[in-house]
């Protein structure tokens, strides 16, 4: 076989099997406005809202006691933030995530301003609740969107 | 080919877009109506703190501010919530689109 029969027999191969691998392509489109849904987005959120209910908790818990003092626990503050920034680059690197992106900022935000209350002085077994209240609404909201993110199904199903 | 009616695609397109929305919209109105009864909950709760002096000034500041941020996350939940709604509808219509042009022309041209 010459080099220009080769040729001719490969362009007629490549006409008769292009349709069969564009067209299944094609008929996969779909337009996407907001990232997938990232399963490891899901299970650190629901970790770090675990993680921050029993901190506050044992706040309440320990009251009065040393355990439950600001420099006892400097390092939950620091390592928390180290695990948020650090889901916040993963969130990052998935396109069209800008919302959660946002989201997990303003937790960092609500992270530093526990902190400065806690450094301010005991936090009273009473205000525990509405402290924790609200970190558990916002990882709530967090989680309800990333949910929302399984294409096909519902959240309100979950 | 047979003949595509612009007027029946457009109205199919509706319907589909239609159905779609108040499906996932009436999603983010479920989400949100609890949400913002939760939110208006915590700040009569802070406000009660601050009135039995149960709280620091700068822990009033800090609740306030937490009460804010958390606010803000829950209005980018129901946002996400609507782009997934407009995904949907557009993808609905897209469907439609595709079976009516795929079944006129007999191939999956789309």
């Amino acid at each position: 076989m010459t080099g220009s029969m080769i040729r001719v027999a490969r362009l007629w191969a490549m006409l008769v099997l292009a349709p069969a691998l564009i067209i299944p392509q094609a008929g996969c489109t779909r337009i996407t406005l907001i990232s997938s849904y990232d399963e490891q987005i899901d299970h650190s959120a629901t970790d770090l809202q675990r993680r921050m209910d029993a901190f506050l908790t044992m706040l309440a818990d320990k009251e009065g006691a040393p355990q439950a003092s600001y420099d006892s626990n400097k390092t939950f503050y620091s390592d928390y933030a180290v695990d948020l920034r650090s889901l916040k680059v993963r969130a990052m690197g998935q396109p069209k995530n800008q919302i959660t992106g946002q989201q997990l900022d303003l937790m960092l935000g609500s992270l530093e301003e526990l902190r400065k209350a806690h450094q301010s002085g005991p936090i009273a077994a009473d205000a525990v609740p509405t402290f924790r209240d609200l970190f558990n609404q916002s990882w709530g909201a967090i989680i309800a969107l990333e949910m929302a993110k399984k294409r096909g199904e519902s959240s309100a199903d979950k | 080919m047979p003949d595509l009616s612009v007027s029946e695609l457009v109205g199919d397109m509706l319907g589909a877009v239609k159905q779609s929305l108040g499906k996932d919209f009436g999603k983010a109105k479920d989400f949100a109506k609890p949400e913002l009864q939760r939110l208006a909950r915590s700040l009569v709760d802070i406000a009660k703190l601050v009135a039995e002096r149960k709280v620091t000034q700068q822990q009033a500041r800090s609740l306030l501010e937490i009460h804010r941020n958390t606010t803000k996350v829950v209005l980018l939940t129901i946002q996400g919530l609507g782009i997934i709604a407009v995904e949907n509808a557009l993808n609905a219509a897209f469907d439609v689109i595709r079976t009516t042009v795929n079944r006129a022309v007999k191939f999956a041209l789309i």
